[in-house]
């Protein structure tokens, strides 16, 4: 059966004639073309906590096992420039001490969301690093599909602000998928 | 899985229901595609439009074509995507209300049915700011929200 979308594009197509290439340029914000009409596959998710963001949910690994992603990375990013501002007001003894106590915070947060990865038929990594918040994400999600992170991620408080400001500037930049727990 | 999908009709949303297919393609998962129809828009849209006019039938003429077109235009989306869907073997339905858009999508999306709700990034204007979407729609909705670019 031929598709009312389809319909209404053949339409489109067959008055807009010649023209039909110049009017997708200029419009092509507003419909999808047939080609574009498929339904997609995502083979590879990014999965980006920090300790604001650690607790992922349990629907959150059921959309994953829907997915059926060939590769999955875990992220924890703990924000460098913390760091930075610790080593050079308190020494570099103190900026040691946090880089410790975070790596074991990251350590237990990683736990819990391998324990829910294991339990799932996908492929999966996991890493901490000491980077910034917003740009770690933004090029890693060169390679990956689809962005899975928190309302909370960077944002100590969830009293003032419904989803972290790090966050926001994450979804305007990433032009893939981004699924927001 | 319950899969909410809201749709708009614009390019976007049903960028936003291939996507849910997508998800339920595996099996398991159920797909609703939503539509909220708001007539504010419409009598708006008529009165800047019939602005010249001095009369009130022709505007109110005017404002009841345009309403029907946007009901029908929706539907047509919608039907063309339940076609597509149900081509792939997804279990997927429709839900088409009337009212305030923001609303009408933040009760059906807390309404405790639905484990994931799937929106476009942009509406019906095209590519705009994302920011508004995100901070009146997104952060209220409790399942965790996929949004499509």
């Amino acid at each position: 059966m031929v598709s009312v979308n389809r319909l209404i594009l053949r339409k489109f197509k067959n008055i807009a004639g010649s023209r039909y290439e110049e009017i997708l340029n200029s419009y092509r914000d507003f419909f999808l073309t047939e080609e574009e009409m498929v339904i997609p596959r995502f083979k590879s998710i990014l999965i980006a906590i920090d300790r604001y963001s650690s607790n992922v949910p349990e629907g959150v690994f059921k959309l994953i096992e829907h997915y059926s992603p060939e590769r999955v990375l875990v992220t924890y990013v703990v924000d460098e420039n913390t760091c930075r501002l610790i080593r050079e007001t308190l020494g570099e003894e103190d900026a040691d001490k946090f880089r410790e106590k975070e790596t074991a915070l990251a350590q237990e947060s990683l736990y819990r969301v391998r324990v829910a990865l294991k339990a799932l038929d996908v492929g999966w990594e996991e890493e901490v690093v000491f980077a910034d918040k917003t740009t770690h994400v933004e090029t890693l999600m060169g390679k990956y599909d689809v962005l899975i992170i928190g309302k909370q991620y960077g944002l100590e408080s969830a009293k003032t602000h419904h989803i972290s400001p790090l966050v926001f500037r994450i979804v305007q930049h990433v032009a893939k998928p981004v699924v927001l727990y | 899985m319950r899969v909410l999908v809201l749709v708009d009709g614009s390019k976007w949303s049903q960028k936003a229901a291939l996507h849910a297919f997508s998800i339920a393609r595996g099996g398991g998962a159920k797909v609703l595609l939503f539509s909220v129809l708001d007539r504010k828009e419409v009598r708006a849209m008529a009165f800047h439009l019939s602005l010249r006019s001095e009369n009130l039938e022709e505007m109110k003429r005017f404002e009841e074509t345009v309403w029907n077109e946007m009901k029908k235009s929706v539907k047509d989306v919608i039907t063309s995507l339940l076609e597509l869907g149900r081509r792939e073997g997804i279990n997927c339905s429709f839900k088409i209300v009337e009212g305030s858009a923001r609303e009408k999508i933040l009760e059906e999306a807390n309404s405790g049915k639905y484990d994931l709700v799937v929106m476009g990034a942009y509406g019906k204007s095209g590519k705009t700011r994302i920011g508004s979407l995100l901070e009146d729609v997104v952060g209220f909705i409790e399942p965790p929200v996929v949004i499509v670019r």
